[in-house]
């Protein structure tokens, strides 16, 4: 916070207008005192602390509510990131010198495509050593066009050799997935050591959400990818840390990063066990000031000791979506592509 | 779920029945018109059984008494005969008086229906059918099933008519089933904002005709002499009632003033009223009062003008400017000076927006501001408590629905 008052005017300026000095922080209780800046902040306005040149790496959100947050990363900020994915994913067991095959349920990289969950697929597969990609959305003469056939036959093809497989991407690509294979009626079972690691929520598929059991059951079934390697990260390009779930499928806080929940309404912090806006803190990034982000997530915080994983720090779930889901308005002009409402 | 000439079918045969549509189309125009008369008397039918209550589960569950009553007579044989009457002038097929042009059907609708009133998708049906069209549905991803039933219902009363209706619940993601749709269509009547009416636009042919519902926005003004704590209330009533979800709700409020100090005080009257209607409703959803308090607080931290005056599940805000702007709707709202001389000039850049006025103002001026709000684009003027209120014979956004469903055909009448 200091650091961004000093270097960001507009990021000081908040902080005049809401009142707060960096002597008021003084503890962890205060955290709750830094002005979060709501990701609608980061899609309408610009905002940085360092000149441009300095943004190592530039990405996108996914432009689920239609805009996109434009972010930058340092480099320092880039170099104390990736301490912190390395040992999270260490603690997760999630590293491996094994050769590994990667099905990827989502974009294949190219220029164009700046969003962060094209970059953090990519970057997951350098958890194994990859010996081959495959993307379900191929980048093909500059369009994306789905790639069933090919996934389908990398399935095959990698079902007969020994490195394991990990399955990345969206939920809702990894039930399609499983659901053509229930159509297919095939299951093809990948060896032993293969993992479904699933991000970046339902997103626009969010009606046809279904519950994780249901999902993993149906992995289970058509891949034989067993509940205990099917794990899921949780992280949004205003935040960029990495969660991972435990065996209890909880998303503990790791040492990098406070999360809070505010009320609803008034947008003060609330007590572990009620639901409320999920406000995410780092002091990770020099970039920008993405100190205390206010996401659009409802989320309940939970203390940890109630997961029984054996991680005691607290653990939060995401249980929906801020939005004007049951708005009906014409005039807010946001609706779903073609979802006409009027009168 | 899907209503194909009649039958219900699942979702996933929607492809197939897609595919066999067509030629089923080009079958039912080679049998001829389908009577106005026919339509109306299977809609008086189904007024007949709703007012006898042969519906009250179905229709209970989605609407209130007296928009079930609404229904009833809009669907009575003669609100429709007068609909036809003042929209066409003569039923499809017929001649308008004293030429040889014949009123004809456009032949295929493609319905891109609204969601946000319940039943709404079913009566652009039968406006669609009125004119004798055949009419494609698409419906809103939120629909409740109403439109299903309710068209099924007609269907029931009059089988002649189920060639005419095809519902499918398609998602709007599912591009080529869309534009299979459209492709059928001689016209795409789609209800919706900006965005949606865009991707119409890219999705229609050339040769097809869009007939759009666009989103409207409607505000009242408020002249100081005639402020009462009787209109307040109703105002309020209409603003939580409404939820400011429709193109008729208000949205915000102007005063006639330009001085800020007269708004703010206002805002501080207009609160506990506000808040008090408020308090009679159920409160919004979670997701959606977390929305509105990110709402309000990003435009804390953006914005430098206007105070805001926050209550229990509502909040005002009075800002120095005569801008149009939606609320973030549930009794959040804005309030604005918009001198009576300068309502022309301040609003007319809204012009293609512009719906619905509620006015509160002496008997006197009504004549003058109600001009005014015509001249700068505006489509009805009323008061607050009716700023919803749809008369059966009213006019959609200032036209007649009816008359964008026909052709008006020439040639030599044999008779």
């Amino acid at each position: 916070m200091a650091f961004h008052n000093q270097h960001c005017k507009r990021y000081a300026q908040i902080l005049i207008k809401q009142g707060i000095a960096y002597a008021d922080i003084q503890s962890i209780e205060d955290l709750h005192r830094i002005p979060p800046l709501p990701t609608l902040y980061y899609k309408k306005q610009k905002i940085a602390s360092l000149p441009c040149k300095k943004m190592v790496i530039k990405a996108t959100s996914s432009g689920t509510s239609g805009s996109k947050s434009q972010i930058g990363y340092d480099a320092k900020g880039l170099y104390f990131g990736a301490h912190m994915v390395y040992r999270i994913a260490k603690y997760h067991k999630l590293l491996s010198s094994k050769p590994t095959n990667y099905i990827i349920l989502g974009y294949q990289p190219n220029k164009e495509n700046q969003a962060v969950t094209a970059k953090t697929a990519l970057g997951a597969t350098y958890l194994a050593p990859a010996k081959e990609r495959v993307y379900a959305l191929q980048y093909v003469n500059g369009n994306y066009e789905l790639n069933i056939k090919g996934m389908m036959k990398a399935l095959v093809k990698f079902s007969k050799q020994s490195n394991p497989v990990r399955i990345l991407g969206f939920p809702a690509y990894a039930l399609f997935l499983a659901n053509e294979l229930e159509k297919r009626k095939r299951r093809i079972i990948l060896p032993k050591g293969s993992k479904v690691i699933l991000g970046g929520g339902w997103k626009q598929f969010y009606s046809e959400r279904v519950e994780k059991d249901v999902l993993y059951q149906k992995l289970f079934l058509t891949l034989g990818i067993e509940e205990e390697n099917i794990r899921e990260f949780y992280g949004a390009v205003e935040h960029p840390m990495l969660y991972c779930d435990c065996k209890n499928h909880h998303f503990h806080v790791p040492i990098y990063s406070r999360v809070i929940v505010r009320d609803v309404d008034t947008l003060l912090p609330v007590a572990n066990g009620k639901v409320g806006i999920l406000n995410f803190l780092t002091p990770l990034m020099e970039s920008m000031p993405l100190t205390s982000v206010m996401t659009d997530d409802l989320g309940v915080l939970y203390d940890g000791a109630e997961c029984g994983c054996g991680n005691l720090a607290p653990y939060f779930e995401v249980i929906g979506r801020a939005g004007l889901r049951d708005i009906h308005t014409c005039t807010q002009g946001a609706e779903e592509l073609l979802g006409g409402r009027k009168k | 779920m899907i209503l194909y000439g009649g039958e219900l079918l699942e979702s996933s045969q929607t492809k197939q029945a897609l595919k066999d549509l067509y030629p089923k189309i080009l079958s039912t125009l080679k049998r001829g018109l389908l009577p106005s008369k026919v339509v109306i008397m299977a809609c008086h039918q189904l007024s007949k059984r709703i007012i006898s209550g042969d519906y009250q589960e179905l229709l209970g569950e989605f609407l209130t008494e007296e928009q079930i009553a609404k229904a009833a007579q809009m669907l009575s044989a003669e609100c429709l005969v007068s609909k036809i009457r003042i929209e066409l002038g003569a039923a499809v097929g017929e001649c308008l008086p004293e030429t040889s042009h014949q009123i004809m059907p456009l032949g295929v609708l493609f319905h891109i229906a609204a969601g946000n009133m319940e039943g709404l998708p079913a009566y652009s049906v039968i406006e669609g059918l009125l004119a004798g069209n055949i009419n494609i549905v698409k419906l809103p991803a939120a629909d409740s099933g109403l439109t299903v039933r309710l068209l099924q219902e007609l269907i029931r009363v009059e089988p002649k008519i189920k060639d005419y209706i095809y519902v499918f619940d398609t998602p709007s993601s599912h591009l080529e089933e869309l534009k299979m749709m459209a492709k059928m269509a001689n016209g795409i009547v789609v209800w919706g904002g900006d965005e949606t009416i865009k991707s119409v636009r890219n999705l229609a042919s050339v040769d097809t005709r869009l007939i759009e519902w666009g989103h409207r926005k409607s505000f009242t003004y408020l002249t100081k002499e005639a402020i009462t704590d009787q209109v307040l209330m109703e105002l309020a009533t209409h603003i939580v009632t409404t939820k400011q979800l429709l193109c008729s709700s208000c949205q915000g409020i102007y005063l006639d003033t330009d001085v800020i100090e007269e708004l703010e005080s206002f805002c501080e009257r207009f609160l506990p009223i506000l808040e008090n209607a408020v308090a009679k409703e159920e409160p919004p959803a979670i997701g959606t009062r977390a929305q509105i308090s990110i709402l309000l607080y990003h435009e804390e931290l953006t914005e430098t003008k206007g105070k805001l005056y926050r209550g229990k599940h509502c909040s005002l805000k009075a800002l120095p400017d005569a801008e149009l702007t939606s609320s973030y709707t549930h009794a959040n709202m804005w309030v604005r000076g918009l001198k009576r001389t300068d309502i022309i000039e301040k609003l007319h850049k809204n012009k293609g927006y512009l719906q619905t006025v509620g006015l509160v103002c002496q008997e006197k001026e009504w004549n003058e501001l109600s001009n005014y709000f015509f001249l700068a684009g505006a489509t009805k003027v009323t008061v607050p408590k009716y700023m919803s209120y749809m008369d059966v014979l009213e006019t959609h956004d200032g036209e007649y629905p009816l008359r964008r469903y026909v052709r008006i055909v020439n040639g030599r009448v044999l008779s």
